[in-house]
């Protein structure tokens, strides 16, 4: 049986194709602003790579803030049981999940057969998702994947007050005036959005083992202030990226 | 829930809203004393002079919301400095006073002579109302009702029974009328008599599927607040539930394949009524019980009806200005909710965290867990603003929603 799953995320749109649950590959490209075409063009790219013909496949379920969009999935899933069923795919001990995306955050809290039992959101506002990263980025001059590393070579965290990703630029470009070094800022950045998101993960009911997927988790940097914040080890998936869309496609075998 | 023609019980609420709207403001014009009233002041009392009419600016602001023109006033009373934190039902009345009522479907509400808040179930109405006081120079009487932590007290009730008192002696002072004792026992025994059969109503939520949706149970609320102490009330919510058993019996039920039961913690989210139900019911799913509709006709601790002895109209009045969920505790409302989910079978429950209703919001978080973890019921809070739809988000809301769904799905295989 063949499934493909697809993540119609706000920025980017990620598809994973499955064989038998085994992964047989996946893609990701920007979402643009139509999500039907973004849907088909990242399954016909990670189709071709595989070399599987549309009509061999058995089930197609779409999920991100685009799944409805898609007219030719045959089943619509939230983010929320997908991330689950993609956390549990990898490794079925797995009891949370911390998803960290273009424009949300959310902590999964699953049982033992990959079943959600609560879930907690960031609210309406962009504070602690990879919204907030990349508008950082940009103020600081810096691609977004060399954050990690740079904010290791950090001597301590500029402290970063504001919660609002809009006052959180002008603070960095205070910050940056007054000669602060940009390593402590981004370590500073990390560190605020490892406030937000540990709230979200107390406030959810964090249990240990802990999974990080969504885009953000490639960040080291906000991996470390989390682990440190909330006193626990955390896995990156190795399918960080397409964590929804693989979860999306083993719920196509249920 | 929206693709359906209009009800008989629809078509009534139309009449009468309309009636009671155009009555208000011909009473008004022809030289009617007017009061503006915050939703909990015993209304009944009017009914006791011969010549005194009421608005209500949060209904009216609700009914700006539903027409979709909530932003539109909002709008005008920030353009003078208002704050967009405030409450929208505020910034709709406030704005609404900029132009004259121009964009209002009801042409606003006539000028007051007086405004009546109180201080247990709106945090700000006071101010609000200050606000009309200072702008059109009329005397503001606020109501100082205790929040409960407990069931209230008898000194409480006593306290407030003495409001009420003072109340009735200002405006026969300010009027000019003689207060009538037997037309104001009349009129609480009207408004008795609709909580009864407000209550039938809701009762039939409990049949599986439900003929009751708390969209319609928000919508037919309207009498309550408007046309208080009138025999309409008995007379409306008698329609409803006979046009609830019917279509129990015809099978025309607002969600035909209803395979989720939810009950909705707070006020409605007026501007989204018809996409929020339509988007439900093509998921199955019902909202078939709420605590902003539940709670009418009770006191803190229940949702049962609270039974009148039918002796002492103003100790009545007094125990209903403690309905509403805002005036009580966490415990309190714990226990209502509670007592609800039991009763009508719920699969799970929508906490709608109102950015303009903090007293309602407040204690939702813990209510949430509280709830989740006695009946291992998931829970699932969303963000809302009961009249400015700029704070609202579809998709973060039904992104949430659909969890909740998916979770009640799994737990039912497990």
């Amino acid at each position: 049986m063949i499934t493909a799953g697809i993540d119609i995320g706000s920025i980017t749109s990620k598809a994973v194709l499955m064989k038998d649950m085994k992964v047989l590959g996946f893609d990701v490209i920007s979402t643009g602003y139509n999500s039907e075409k973004s849907g088909k063009e990242v399954l016909n790219l990670v189709l071709d790579k595989c070399f599987v013909n549309i009509e061999e496949t058995d089930s197609i379920i779409s999920t991100g803030y685009g799944r409805n969009r898609l007219s030719f999935a045959h089943k619509k899933i939230t983010e929320i049981t997908c991330h689950a069923a993609g956390a549990h795919f990898q490794d079925n001990k797995i009891r949370s999940v911390i998803d960290i995306g273009g424009q949300d955050s959310k902590v999964i809290i699953l049982d033992e057969n990959g079943s959600v039992t609560d879930f907690a959101m960031n609210d309406k506002c962009a504070a602690g998702t990879g919204r907030f990263l990349e508008v950082m980025a940009r103020a600081l001059e810096l691609d977004l994947n060399d954050f990690g590393d740079i904010s290791a070579k950090a001597k301590k965290a500029a402290h970063i007050s504001s919660l609002c990703t809009v006052f959180a630029e002008s603070e960095i470009i205070s910050l940056i005036s007054a000669g602060e070094k940009r390593e402590n800022i981004i370590r500073g950045i990390h560190e605020s959005i490892g406030t937000r998101v540990g709230a979200l993960a107390l406030r959810a009911g964090l249990r240990s083992p802990v999974m990080m997927t969504g885009g953000v988790s490639r960040n080291s940097g906000v991996v470390r202030s989390l682990e440190s914040r909330l006193g626990v080890s955390i896995n990156v998936s190795s399918y960080a990226q397409v964590n929804g869309a693989l979860g999306a496609a083993c719920l196509g075998f249920r | 829930m929206s693709e359906k023609v209009k009800s008989m019980a629809g078509k009534n609420l139309s009449k009468l809203m309309i009636k009671g709207y155009m009555d208000l403001h011909e009473k008004a014009a022809k030289g009617a004393f007017c009061v503006w009233i915050a939703i909990n002041v015993p209304a009944e009392i009017f009914a006791g002079f011969d010549n005194v009419v009421y608005g209500v600016p949060e209904s009216h602001a609700a009914m700006c919301a539903g027409k979709g023109i909530g932003v539109l006033q909002c709008e005008k009373a920030e353009n003078t400095g208002y704050s967009q934190d405030l409450c929208s039902y505020a910034r709709i009345d406030i704005g609404n006073l900029t132009d004259g009522s121009k964009d209002s479907p009801s042409f606003g509400l006539p000028k007051p002579d007086l405004v009546v808040s109180n201080n247990n179930n709106c945090a700000l109405i006071s101010k609000w109302f200050d606000v009309h006081h200072r702008e059109m120079d009329i005397p503001h009487f606020i109501m100082d009702i205790p929040f409960c932590y407990e069931p209230q007290k008898q000194k409480d009730q006593s306290y407030i029974i003495s409001q009420i008192k003072d109340l009735i002696s200002l405006i026969e002072k300010l009027s000019g009328q003689k207060f009538n004792f037997n037309k104001f026992e009349e009129a609480v025994f009207h408004s008795w008599e609709g909580f009864c059969e407000w209550k039938n109503f809701l009762e039939l939520a409990k049949e599986k599927p439900s003929p009751v949706t708390a969209f319609d149970s928000f919508v037919h609320m309207a009498p309550f607040l408007t046309l208080r102490g009138t025999p309409v009330l008995k007379e409306h919510f008698k329609i409803l539930a006979d046009e609830a058993r019917q279509n129990i019996k015809t099978g025309n039920l607002p969600v035909k394949k209803e395979k989720y039961r939810l009950f909705w913690d707070n006020i409605a989210p007026w501007h989204q009524l018809g996409k929020m139900s339509k988007r439900l019911s093509q998921m199955g799913a019902n909202i078939v019980g709420a605590s902003y509709t539940s709670c009418m006709g009770t006191v803190e601790g229940s949702f049962e009806l609270y039974k009148w002895d039918e002796k002492d109209p103003f100790e009545y009045i007094a125990r209903m200005m403690n309905s509403y969920m805002c005036p009580h505790g966490m415990e309190l409302r714990y226990s209502s909710m509670k007592g609800a989910i039991e009763k009508l079978g719920i699969d799970g429950v929508i906490f709608a965290s109102n950015r303009s209703c903090k007293p309602y919001s407040i204690t939702q978080m813990d209510q949430q867990k509280r709830i989740s973890d006695y009946f291992g019921i998931p829970a699932v809070m969303i963000d809302v603003d009961h009249a400015d739809a700029r704070k609202y988000s579809e998709e973060n809301a039904f992104m949430r929603i659909g969890a909740l769904l998916e979770t009640i799905d799994s737990k039912r295989k497990n």
